[in-house]
């Protein structure tokens, strides 16, 4: 069973990688599967935040606070991109409340 | 019975419909046009200086250098000939360069080492159970039926099979197309599919004798005379160049430029021609046409450079690439393997400035902005090496490869078959460090050792930094993950004096088999 994500879910990067700053933007290296990623600023700013468990809502206020961004357009992008990286193994999720 | 090729030798119209023949650059290419075309238990001749057959498990990356192995796998052959340049069989030495292929091959390959047959003019063994077998062009047998016929252009540039070194190289090639296909045609191969490789990307053919893949197309398919006449032409300015004689070579490649006016090879050959007797303007302008007729002569395989410097060939690489800026001051190619070059000597100073030459002309060139670093951090100047690294960290990140390592012929996954890129974490690792910046440099290089560059020195440093910054929990790991290091590090080093202590009496045997 696939887990979803919402705005109470809370989210961690997953410990079977490696990850790196690279002047704003973050290359990151799947170990298990040898994948190696890469984030664009905006992507490197909430990765950042997820090396420690947050909430999705608390990233989605970060961006929404620094970048001018309409809050549901954030949110709806911020939870497509944790998406594929919980499908790619990067992320887990520590706690999901979803209704 | 009917044959494909002996009506187009004597210039008439074939008597049998003709071939599906296909140009391609990179090898690779032919398994999915034998897929597309729903070939299923064929045999294959395979005429080139390379194998191509190394094995490769479902799922993993299909190139230049294995794509036969899946064509086996999944029932597309049933037979594969190898056909390799004459010289090849000259000698017990050459013959043993193709031994020593089989044998690695068959090393690969599930089941294991097969028996292998060796006779005069051929030799035999099985890949998957099924045949395989290794002979110049006039050991073919008569088949009757349809083949697939593959022909690399590069056979024809590569007078033999090498193993373990770089192919050698001639001013000319050593049979002509018209000669392969002739003898191809003696020995009654008929092909419905006909796939013919250039292979300049790699470095395989020089960019000079790419047109031998149109002249092939053009001769097996019957092309118009005035085609055939322009490919003579350039044969005959070919060997007046060689001997010499170039008021006759320009005559001919000039009157080939005229029979076939779209091909950019005649061009090409007159620049080169023009460069050497000082007519720079004329030149220039030659290059030009060639790269207006075909963009793809713009490449960084437009000399012999990479070649040379693949094979450690400092002095030649050197000297294509100032020929290469003669013709085209913008070659940012050129620029970068003068950086390349440079680097080798720690020439710091003439790097960087060929470097940033390169990536001021393609800023998106990972190599340029490798180099760059790599210049900066032998300078000294750490903030700009960390600067011009990262870029190409995130050049590459968006899907640029490198030439350092030719990429077609890696073997392992796309995504860590440039060790480079993973060693460029290495280096940050190491600026970061001498730069105080504790975090960035642990987090490089754990980047860098969980890509698989993992040594006792990234260790030593990580168990460092791990004291350095009182991560007390960390250290006994860090010093366990080092020790592991030392211990693998030693292992290598026994295995490899085992190998060289045994190779002389392994290639002594394998000699006598040849004998």
């Amino acid at each position: 069973m696939s887990a979803t994500i919402s705005d109470c879910s809370v989210v961690v990067a997953a410990k079977d990688q490696v990850s790196c700053d690279l002047a704003g933007e973050a290359a990151i290296l799947n170990i298990k599967s040898g994948v190696y990623y890469g984030l664009d600023p905006i992507g490197a700013q909430i990765w950042r935040l997820m090396q420690e468990p947050r909430a999705v809502a608390e990233i989605q206020n970060a961006i929404t606070n620094e970048y001018d961004v309409e809050p549901n357009r954030c949110a709806q992008d911020v939870v497509a991109l944790l998406e594929k990286l919980l499908a790619e193994g990067l992320i887990e999720l520590k706690d999901n409340t979803a209704a | 019975m009917p044959q494909l090729f002996l009506g187009i030798a004597e210039g008439k119209t074939p008597n049998r419909p003709l071939s599906r023949i296909f140009r391609i650059e990179n090898h690779d290419q032919a398994l999915s046009i034998w897929r597309d075309s729903g070939c299923v238990d064929r045999i294959l001749i395979h005429v080139d200086a390379h194998h191509d057959m190394w094995w490769v498990a479902p799922g993993e990356v299909i190139t230049i250098a294995n794509y036969i192995s899946p064509s086996l796998r999944d029932g597309l052959l049933r037979e594969i000939y190898w056909v390799v340049p004459d010289r090849s069989w000259e000698s017990a030495d050459n013959r043993r360069q193709i031994l020593h292929h089989l044998y690695r091959i068959q090393e690969q390959f599930p089941g294991g080492p097969q028996h292998i047959d060796i006779r005069r003019d051929r030799i035999s063994s099985t890949l998957l159970g099924k045949p395989l077998h290794i002979c110049a062009v006039d050991g073919l047998p008569k088949f009757g039926e349809d083949v697939l016929l593959d022909l690399d252009v590069d056979y024809m540039i590569i007078p033999r099979v090498k193993y373990g070194s770089d192919d050698p190289r001639l001013a000319l090639p050593w049979i002509w197309p018209e000669e392969l296909l002739s003898r191809l045609n003696a020995r009654e191969v008929q092909s419905d599919l006909v796939t013919i490789a250039y292979s300049v990307y790699g470095g395989y053919t020089p960019l000079k004798w790419k047109y031998f893949g149109d002249e092939l197309e053009a001769r097996v398919g019957g092309d118009d005379p005035g085609v055939l006449r322009g490919m003579q032409l350039m044969r005959e300015g070919a060997e007046a160049t060689a001997r010499g004689e170039s008021s006759g070579a320009e005559l001919k490649f000039s009157e080939a430029a005229e029979c076939m006016p779209s091909l950019a090879a005649p061009s090409w050959h007159l620049a080169y021609l023009y460069l050497d007797a000082g007519r720079l303007s004329e030149a220039r302008q030659m290059v030009q046409r060639s790269h207006d007729l075909d963009p793809s002569y713009r490449t960084p395989f437009n000399n012999n450079a990479l070649s040379n410097y693949w094979d450690r060939h400092w002095k030649a690489a050197e000297s294509e690439c100032r020929r290469t800026l003669q013709l085209d001051p913008g070659d940012n190619f050129a620029h970068l393997m003068l950086a390349w070059l440079a680097l080798q000597q720690s020439m710091w100073g003439p790097a960087e400035s060929e470097a940033r030459r390169a990536a001021e002309t393609q800023p998106d060139s990972l190599d340029a902005q490798r180099a760059l670093g790599e210049a900066l951090q032998g300078l000294g100047r750490g903030r700009e090496a960390v600067a011009a690294y990262e870029t190409s960290l995130k050049v590459a990140l968006t899907g640029q490869e490198s030439l350092h390592e030719c990429p077609l012929i890696a073997v392992q996954g796309p995504r860590l078959n440039d060790w480079r890129h993973f060693d460029v974490y290495l280096r940050l690792g190491e600026l970061y460090l001498s730069l105080g910046e504790l975090d960035r440099a642990d987090q490089h290089l754990r980047m860098a050792t969980a890509a698989g560059l993992d040594g006792v020195v990234p260790r030593f440093q990580l168990a460092s930094l791990a004291f350095r910054q009182r991560r007390w929990k960390g250290v006994p790991w860090e010093l366990m993950q080092l020790g592991k290091q030392l211990a693998v590090h030693t292992g290598r080093n026994l295995w490899w004096l085992w190998r060289n202590i045994r190779r002389p009496f392994r290639d002594t045997y394998k000699l006598w088999l040849c004998r």
